[in-house]
């Protein structure tokens, strides 16, 4: 069984399946909240600041981080890219 | 540039599909939207209270606010009042969580508003932000909106890397898909930014608020609104009543202290006390993208005697409520005039065909391959009555506001109850006649049967005529009903010669 994962992960897929396009759209969100909550914690500045440019750059960074999860041919590189930036968010806002 | 045959692939079938499930929440948004662009002047049109002659055509500031104010019970604080403008002919006055009092700005005269509840104006303003689905119909569109900007992104980017490669487009729908939107990319993005703003992220924003404060609080707006909307003024009550200046001579005080302020509204504080304060706010004439709804300019006045006590403008704007009012701006160009709001209207109009051929495409391509006839069948008549229905659906609702008593009781029930009835009915309609031509010559017919009986029934409740309405300079009406009457005989006309124009005979067999 653990064989059968890794191929299904590792093989470079010819189109879109449910589960590249569900990893794509669910980690562009997830990446997209996580990344604008750290930059809400370390912004200088009053809530304005520190709020009201996440609500803003949040739609516009949630495709973007889709398309960069897009362009992946194996769903290794996409649980890898989304652990990439999931991680470091994960330690910056729990950590400091 | 150049990509990977296999990401060309990826973009080419996410643009697809996140096209498909977007399309259907984001044409009904975008429909209802582009009618939306109207509300100021359907706001005239639709309340038989704002059918006054006003031969003065000057504002008596004194008696209209005054007699407003005795109808409330003589509130003497945080007292709003709206001047009137293109937006409302009438003068408007509320405090509190009470109603508002309408006046003939002219004459001061009290408005009966009683049976008025501006039900098209909120009608197509609820379809347009939740389709009548409340908080999820709100959190589908804003997410229909993120898809947009994921749909404009990766469509320049094909448009740009299909640039390179030169490769002639030869499907119809294809061509005029690709084209209408390239022309219509800084208004799809405006639109689609802002209103992902203000449908999905504003609504969800907690996670933000709780990692600014550190997990202390989570509501947004109580953390928020008071650096961006400072209160307006503080007064201390000193318990002596004075005597104010007439409200004409503040105004005019207020003008030249601030001569590029054009005053929307007012707003009275501790009024009759020796600390009453007077706030004119209103927009820069110089800069209405940033002094919008949210960042307005004021000018405070003590109302004893005139004097100064705060003027703000821009350099006292916070950054953010800039930048706010300038997604505002362009989201609900608010001050802007008929000229605006018409490229708007066109903008909107392209997008929302661009939207429909996009689908036509996949339906053509997907016929092509999978041969379900039965099923795309189906699925054809959907979206034809979707789209095209929805058009006659919204003349009955509109006629039917001038038919039906204003006394009749759940009268806004009703009327939404026939707009969705008639939209389900076009659909049976495309369903049973089968043929696509003639069941658009069916909803053009019906919709000019509409349009036509609305001009009628409209000025026979009102009791003007329409030339009657233009001597009488109710300009707003006059220019609603005669686009009515141009647009019903053009469809009109359209009818007798739909099935001989080439252009539609390709929606023949879809």
């Amino acid at each position: 069984m653990f064989n059968k994962i890794n191929s299904y992960i590792n093989e470079p897929k010819p189109k879109i399946g449910l589960v590249h396009a569900t990893f794509a759209i669910l980690g562009s969100f997830v990446l997209a909240y996580l990344t604008m909550m750290v930059y809400s914690k370390f912004m200088v500045g009053d809530y304005a600041i520190k709020i009201m440019p996440t609500v803003i750059f949040t739609p516009i960074l949630i495709p973007l981080y889709g398309i960069w999860l897009l362009f992946s041919k194996k769903l290794l590189m996409v649980i890898l890219k989304i652990l990439a930036i999931l991680i470091p968010c994960i330690i910056l806002l729990k950590v400091f | 540039m150049n990509v990977d045959n296999l990401y060309l692939k990826y973009l080419i079938r996410s643009h697809t599909i996140i096209g498909i499930f977007v399309l259907f929440f984001f044409f009904l948004s975008t429909y209802f939207g582009t009618i939306t662009l109207l509300k100021p002047y359907l706001n005239s049109w639709q309340n038989p209270s704002r059918y006054f002659i006003d031969n003065s055509k000057n504002i008596d500031l004194d008696s209209s606010i005054n007699n407003a104010l005795e109808q409330l019970g003589n509130p003497d604080d945080r007292v709003q009042i709206e001047l009137p403008s293109f937006k409302d002919r009438a003068l408007s006055v509320n405090f509190g969580l009470s109603n508002k009092v309408y006046v003939n700005p002219s004459t001061g005269e009290l408005l009966d508003t009683k049976l008025e509840d501006n039900f098209l104006s909120e009608f197509f303003n609820r379809m347009h932000i939740n389709l009548n689905m409340s908080k999820v119909g709100q959190t589908l569109i804003g997410l229909s909106s993120i898809g947009i900007i994921f749909l404009t992104i990766t469509g320049v980017y094909l448009w740009l890397l299909n640039r390179k490669n030169r490769v002639k487009v030869k499907n119809f729908w294809f061509k005029w898909h690709k084209d209408l939107s390239l022309i219509a990319v800084p208004y799809i993005l405006a639109f689609a930014i802002s209103g992902a703003l203000f449908g999905f992220t504003l609504g969800n924003s907690e996670l933000f608020t709780k990692s600014a404060t550190n997990g202390k609080e989570s509501s947004t707006g109580k953390v928020v609104r008071p650096i961006i909307y400072p209160p307006l003024a503080k007064v201390q009550k000193s318990g002596q009543s004075a005597e104010m200046l007439p409200f004409l001579t503040l105004y005019n005080i207020a003008k030249e202290k601030y001569p590029e302020l054009k005053i929307t509204n007012i707003n009275l504080f501790k009024w009759k006390d020796k600390n009453a304060q007077i706030v004119f706010s209103g927009y820069l004439q110089n800069n209405r993208i940033l002094t919008g709804k949210v960042n307005r300019a004021t000018v405070t006045l003590s109302g004893v005697s005139g004097e100064l006590i705060d003027k703000k403008g821009l350099e006292k704007s916070h950054i953010i409520s800039k930048v706010l009012s300038g997604f505002y701006f362009f989201h609900f160009i608010p001050d802007e005039g008929l000229f605006i709001r018409a490229l708007y209207f066109i903008f909107g109009i392209g997008f929302a065909i661009s939207m429909f051929f996009g689908l036509l495409i996949w339906i053509e391509k997907s016929r092509k391959d999978y041969r379900n006839e039965n099923y795309f069948s189906i699925l054809s008549k959907l979206i034809f009555a979707s789209s095209i229905g929805v058009i006659p659906a919204t003349t009955f609702v509109v006629l039917l506001y001038w038919l039906l008593p204003f006394e009749l009781e759940d009268r806004a029930t009703w009327l939404s109850g026939a707009f969705f009835a008639f939209w389900s009915f076009s659909l049976f309609l495309c369903i049973y006649i089968k043929k696509t031509l003639f069941t658009l010559k069916m909803f053009t017919l019906f919709t000019a049967i509409f349009l036509l009986l609305t001009f009628v029934v409209h000025q026979i409740n009102i009791g003007f005529f329409i030339w009657e309405l233009y001597s009488f300079d109710l300009k707003e009406a006059f220019y609603i009903d005669f686009t009515i009457l141009l647009f019903s005989l053009f469809l009109f006309l359209l009818t007798l010669k739909i099935e001989k124009i080439e252009f539609l005979k390709r929606f023949e067999g879809l």
